[in-house]
């Protein structure tokens, strides 16, 4: 892992936070844009009917895994697990206080897995508001609806022309959150293409 | 817009996909054992089939499985998915182009 000192987000290099100061008396904003830097995130990979791995998977952090395809689980809020594959998922871990990784290697040892460090190579864009779902359908071919993309279902796809992980968030004010997973070679494209399809409903971008 | 149903993800576009070709070729049990045309045979020779064609797919921009797909290459219509390993449907065996 790079010094944490030295670590920078994907889309550091657009200076988000000013952007942010200089949109914050924005009205009515269609759709917010915000980055979520920094998560740890973790690639799993394992055998789900094998008892011995979820149970170890359970004693870190109470981790259980999503076995729907398409749908994601959480863990106290700021643990998410992504369904990816039949034998693969995702876990974003928000907090950067408890990282998730050295545990899980270690609960994993005697066991027929894998588990990788993906998130410096990732970052995370969440896009909010009535317009955010339509925003999202202009550059991705997925049924978007909201009674078909419920929250708590993501989905591996593409935007534009890039390949996402795509997950609709739980609110409780019936608001569309959607979180973007992307490469973070292809973040600052995706973020462009997102204001883009975004300018028609009045963008607003969001910092911390 | 051209669906295919992945057998673990589901309906999706076809762009998220990739094809590889004819399925279900045997690797010859002894190939040290072959001539140079035999080997040749088997590495690139297929069979341009006009009618239903088994094919691998892969779902490349979704969940980077491999699946079986059976396809009728004069319409293009994707008539059934299956996963590796399992057998083509026989349903289909008969129809001749």
């Amino acid at each position: 892992m790079a010094n944490l000192y030295l670590k920078q987000s994907g889309l550091a290099h657009l200076h988000l936070g000013a952007r942010a100061l200089a949109d914050r008396n924005r009205t009515d904003p269609g759709v917010l844009m915000r980055e979520l830097p920094t998560l740890e995130m973790i690639n799993l990979r394992g055998d789900p009917q094998n008892s011995y791995f979820t149970a170890a998977l359970k004693s870190v952090n109470g981790i259980i895994l999503p076995i729907i395809p398409n749908t994601f689980n959480c863990v106290k809020d700021h643990t998410k697990i992504l369904w990816l594959g039949p034998n693969e998922w995702l876990i974003i871990n928000s907090l950067s206080t408890k990282p998730l990784f050295k545990r899980l290697c270690t609960s994993m040892k005697k066991l027929h897995s894998a588990v990788t460090e993906v998130g410096d190579g990732k970052t995370t864009i969440r896009l909010s508001g009535p317009n955010a779902r339509q925003v999202l359908s202009k550059g991705c071919s997925l049924d978007l609806h909201s009674e078909e993309f419920l929250p708590g279902h993501c989905a591996q796809t593409i935007l534009g022309r890039s390949d996402i992980v795509v997950s609709r968030m739980p609110d409780a004010a019936n608001i569309n959150i959607f979180d973007i997973t992307v490469a973070r070679s292809y973040a600052a494209y995706t973020w462009a293409w997102l204001e883009d399809a975004a300018q028609e409903f009045e963008s607003q971008v969001i910092f911390f | 817009m051209f669906l295919i149903n992945c057998p673990y993800c589901g309906p999706r576009e076809e762009s998220e996909f990739h094809p590889a070709g004819e399925a279900h070729l045997k690797r010859p049990a002894n190939p040290e054992k072959l001539s140079d045309i035999e080997w040749a045979d088997y590495l690139f020779m297929r069979q341009n089939t006009k009618g239903i064609l088994l094919e691998r797919w892969v779902h490349r921009h979704g969940c980077r499985r491999w699946f079986n797909v059976a396809r009728d290459t004069r319409t293009n219509k994707v008539l059934h998915v299956y996963q590796m390993g399992d057998s083509p449907p026989t349903q289909l065996k008969h129809i001749k182009p």
